[in-house]
């Protein structure tokens, strides 16, 4: 395997609201290597973007890190001041954020804003700038004429890829993007990804892949990460995740999903009741309320993330009966039985 | 014109080249047209039947105009030319007052929003209650019968324990449910879903839409079911009909259109969704013109501009939705080459 | 979010507040507003005292507030300091200051909440009105908003009194013709987003014409903010009561903190008899500044923009 480029260790993020904290991701640890594309799915409020926004310190004022590391090249991020998180991103690691109308100002022409990250990150000059961003819309397919435009002349498919030229601006190692497709209309969104993942190829970069799109997994990412409630639950290489998980929520999402490619009489399964809301840790398991495999240990112990197989992590007490909760897991009467 | 196939019952909605148009309203378009402005064809000649029973699949990405026809068969917005009409002969534009009042007992609409669809200050027993109510239906305890029923019909079970709740104590699928169970009370022929599971998590989506086969199989309920969404799409209806720009470009039976999409665009669409297997390899199209992008009116085929495979013809005349199979319609001029070749004007 | 063909997951951003573990229902979502905040609490304890005294004023007050005392030579009493009989002393006319505060209690609570009542019930019905109708409804309703808005509003009261007859019910029917506007912009401003939710379309589908849309469906909703500007206008209220008082364009015969302020003006003592003036000021000043915090309290958890901050 190659070398370790992100290593997040034991990594914990609480959010202050009100009078508690909600501690959105406890101890989830993960590691992006060089060249790869690790998948962060999950649903929503799982803690998957936290963890993202958490790598590069970008966060809400009531957020703070709570403990753990995040090693890029060996170097742990959290310490780090204001200033020195600077100079990292864009350089080193880049965003794709969700949403294009949000992160683009509107008062600006695009190439304004994506020639100010070259020359304020790089030193460039003006020139080398220009000439830079022009290069970067030929790559994202965009007209360079389109560079004196400003956002809202551009559709929404253009503007997330003027977002993905400005996030590829200075060669950065790691890609985070963080539902980069979602806003967009499913044509629109396939097109941009395409665009990315080329360019990730290019580049050589690593990408951490943020999103609730399981196809998107499945077609981009060589490791996948599943969270739960502000865990990884589940982690393992693509094939095997998708082939043979053995995590119950894994499980489960995989047919909640429907496909154009299953059969049309498969019946799809949904997991009953909601993820806890995380103002206190909760006892045992988090996902055993809703999980149909549940046993009394669940609800007291809450287990680790173990290794099940090679490169394959799980935290549940009953990987030994994988096989089993597989082949049930399968039929919508295990998740409507018996609970709530 | 319709998807064809045997006609077994009386179709429930029937829509004659119905047309509405919105004033369009960019961002700065707003800003400076004053009064006339250019004018967005969100439903542009569009005809179709909805069949008792069955549930039609409506997919389109935003702007298609998919959910503005929804909106139309629950006179939330009212079409400007065309007919359509309801089983019984009852004509959309004709009805007011007490006439369209009575209609929301046949149909009714469930929403996108979860949040924004229930009001917050309403318990969820004052939710259920409130169409019989606004229909003067039933006494006190027999209201009370009508909304336990209907909550257990949506699967909000036991309906006590959440007759009292508040919406902020739902979670996002039950508030779906409370919203199903509020168009439900009524027993309705005809549900206009738009878009009920795009905004909820994907362990509980399918929770929703088995719901709603379980309200068609069981109570013969006719739903017609919007949706960006191929994949629930195919799972759930019966027939699909795919939008682009406010036309019809395909009609059939759910599986033929999704398997064996005719139209281009349909195509594009169906290549566009990832697929949630590493062992199946998507052939991937190279980008090109995002569809957005491509000039908004035109006398011909709306996707022409987009179209790989469009020909001169195209871009001066408008395809007409028509039969290539049993039970499956098409309007593109590469299935209907004589449509291409006769009267050239 | 508006756009219908793409699926956002709620919250996928950050995680969302938790909602509350029970709604608040009754009591408990009346104190809601007051949990943990120690000025608002001891508003509300100072505000039971002065309605506890305005409601049993005729029992606590120890004198008729009118009556002139007489020594027993059968000179009046006039401007006595404050004694064991007469509390806050006597006036240049022999009248007992305390019983006067006590009535003048009674009164400034009467004014204030039957003006508030009567400016949310108009600022209400013209905000819903306006913003759900929108079109020329709303355009003739703002602009008779504004230019009521813009009447200042102790010379137009004065010029009006002077016209009418001087009695309490002016007074309050004048206070509430001017101070309705700030209710009305509010709930119209409110109305506006509302109107766009999906749950009214739910609602017209249910079969619900323009009144129950109106005022089953959206006004509960509006409720809480035209409450919060309530609040503040029963303190508007008895402020401005109390100057038209002060300025003598008020009843005569009636006892307000404004008439004994005017009184010791217009007596020509005011600078020695202190206890004469002090206690009605002092009663304006707390009475004010308790609904002001109260109705802050409110505004909080009416308006979540202001939570958190």
């Amino acid at each position: 395997m190659s070398e370790a480029l992100l290593e997040v260790r034991n990594l914990s993020v609480g959010y202050r609201i009100g009078a508690g904290t909600v501690h959105a991701i406890d101890d989830v640890s993960f590691t992006v290597h060089e060249g790869e594309t690790l998948g962060l799915v999950g649903e929503s409020g799982c803690g998957k973007t936290t963890a993202g926004r958490a790598v590069i310190k970008v966060m809400p004022a009531n957020a703070s890190i709570t403990g753990g590391e995040v090693r890029y090249r060996g170097r742990d991020l959290v310490p780090l001041s204001n200033e020195e998180m600077r100079a990292i991103r864009w350089n080193e690691i880049a965003v794709i954020p969700q949403s294009a109308m949000n992160a683009l100002n509107p008062v600006y022409r695009v190439g304004r804003q994506i020639e100010e990250v070259i020359v304020q990150q790089d030193g460039a000059s003006p020139a080398e700038a220009r000439a830079r961003a022009e290069e970067l819309f030929r790559l994202v397919k965009i007209d360079p004429g389109r560079l004196a435009h400003y956002p809202h002349q551009f559709s929404g498919g253009m503007r997330q890829r003027a977002l993905v030229a400005m996030a590829l601006a200075l060669n950065p190692a790691l890609l985070i993007a963080d539902e980069p497709t979602t806003a967009l209309d499913v044509v629109s969104q396939d097109r941009v990804f395409t665009r990315v993942r080329a360019l990730q190829k290019r580049l050589g970069a690593s990408m951490l892949l943020i999103t609730h799109d399981m196809g998107l997994v499945a077609e981009n990412c060589d490791r996948v990460a599943v969270m739960y409630a502000g865990r990884i639950v589940e982690q393992a290489d693509t094939r095997t995740l998708f082939g043979a998980p053995v995590h119950p929520y894994t499980l489960g999402l995989k047919n909640a999903f429907p496909s154009t490619t299953r059969p049309k009489d498969e019946a799809l399964i949904s997991i009953a009741g909601a993820p806890p809301v995380l103002l206190e840790a909760p006892r045992g398991c988090r996902f055993a309320p809703r999980c149909p495999f549940a046993t009394p240990r669940c609800r007291d112990e809450d287990p680790a993330l173990r290794p099940v197989g090679p490169g394959h992590h799980a935290a549940c007490h009953h990987t030994a009966l994988a096989g089993e909760m597989r082949a049930r897991a399968v039929l919508s009467e295990t998740w409507t039985a018996g609970a709530p | 014109m319709d998807g064809g196939g045997p006609v077994s019952a009386a179709p429930l909605v029937t829509a004659r080249n119905v047309r509405k148009s919105f004033a369009a309203r960019g961002e700065l378009a707003g800003l400076f047209a004053r009064g006339e402005g250019a004018m967005v064809h969100a439903v542009d000649d569009v005809s179709f039947e909805i069949r008792e029973g069955e549930i039609l699949g409506l997919i389109g990405e935003s702007g298609s105009g998919k959910t503005t026809l929804g909106r139309l068969l629950v006179r939330l917005e009212r079409h400007d030319s065309g007919s359509l009409h309801f089983q019984d002969g009852r004509d959309l534009a004709a009805l007011g007052g007490r006439a369209l009042r009575e209609y929301y007992r046949d149909v009714q609409m469930i929403f996108q929003d979860p949040y924004g669809s229930i009001n917050p200050r309403f318990t969820v027993h004052d939710t259920v209650v409130e169409p019989l109510a606004t229909q003067r239906l039933g006494d006190a305890s027999g209201r009370r019968d009508r909304v336990a029923r209907a909550l257990e019909r949506a699967g909000l079970r036991p309906p006590r324990a959440f007759a009292d709740k508040y919406p902020h104590e739902l979670s996002g699928g039950e508030r779906q449910r409370l919203s199903i169970a509020r168009a439900l009370v009524l027993e309705p022929k005809l549900l206009i879903a738009d878009e009920p599971v795009s905004m909820l998590d994907v362990s509980i989506r399918a929770g929703i839409l088995n719901l709603l086969k379980q309200q068609s199989r069981e109570f013969g309920l006719t739903i017609l079911y919007v949706s960006h969404d191929l994949s629930t799409t195919r799972y759930l209806c019966d027939r699909i009909a795919i939008m682009y720009r406010g036309r019809f470009v395909e009609l059939g039976e759910a599986e033929r259109v999704i398997d064996d999409a005719h139209h281009p665009y349909a195509q594009a669409l169906k290549a566009a969704i990832p697929i949630p297997d590493p062992e199946f390899d998507r052939p991937r199209s190279e980008a090109g013109e995002d569809p957005d992008e491509a000039p908004q009116e035109s006398a011909g085929c709306r996707y022409a501009g987009t179209c790989p495979k469009a020909m001169e013809v195209c871009h001066r005349r408008a395809p007409e939705l028509r039969p290539v199979d049993a039970g499956h319609s098409v309007a593109c001029f590469l299935h209907h080459p004589a449509d291409a070749e006769a009267r050239t004007d | 979010m508006a756009d219908a063909g793409t699926p956002s997951p709620p919250g996928a951003a950050a995680p969302r507040a938790p909602a509350p573990p029970r709604a608040l229902r009754g009591w408990r979502r009346l104190w809601q507003p007051f949990a943990g905040r120690h000025l608002a609490i001891a508003s509300l304890v100072v505000l039971a005292v002065f309605v506890f005294v305005g409601v049993f004023a005729p029992w606590l007050a120890p004198h008729e507030p009118l009556e002139k005392h007489y020594q027993d030579d059968g000179r009046l009493m006039r401007l006595l300091t404050p004694t064991g009989d007469f509390w806050f002393g006597t006036t240049l006319y022999a009248r007992d200051v305390f019983s006067q505060v006590i009535i003048g209690t009674r009164s400034a609570l009467v004014v204030g909440v039957i003006t508030a009542a009567a400016m949310t019930l108009i600022g209400l019905n013209v905000g819903l009105v306006a913003g759900y109708f929108g079109g020329w409804v709303d355009s003739f309703l703002m602009r008779t908003t504004d230019v009521v808005f813009g009447v200042p509003l102790l010379p137009f009261a004065i010029v009006a009194l002077s016209l009418l007859d001087r009695s309490t019910w002016w007074i309050i029917a004048l206070m509430a013709m001017l101070f309705w506007p700030i209710t009305a912009r509010v709930v119209r401003s409110q109305v506006l987003s509302l109107r766009e939710r999906p749950f009214i379309d739910a609602a017209r589908i249910s079969g619900a014409g323009h009144l129950r849309i109106l005022y089953r469906h959206i006004a509960p909703n509006v409720m809480p903010q035209a409450f919060v500007h309530g609040v503040f206008g029963v303190a508007w209220a008895i402020t401005t009561e109390a100057s038209i008082n002060f300025l003598g364009f008020g009843d005569p015969y009636t006892v307000s903190w404004g008439t004994i302020i005017y009184d010791v003006f217009t007596s020509m003592v005011s600078f020695k008899a202190w206890w004469w003036f002090v206690p009605p000021g002092l009663c304006i000043i707390i009475v004010t500044t308790a609904f002001y915090f109260i109705g802050q309290a409110f505004e909080e958890v009416a308006n979540p923009r202001l939570r958190e901050r």
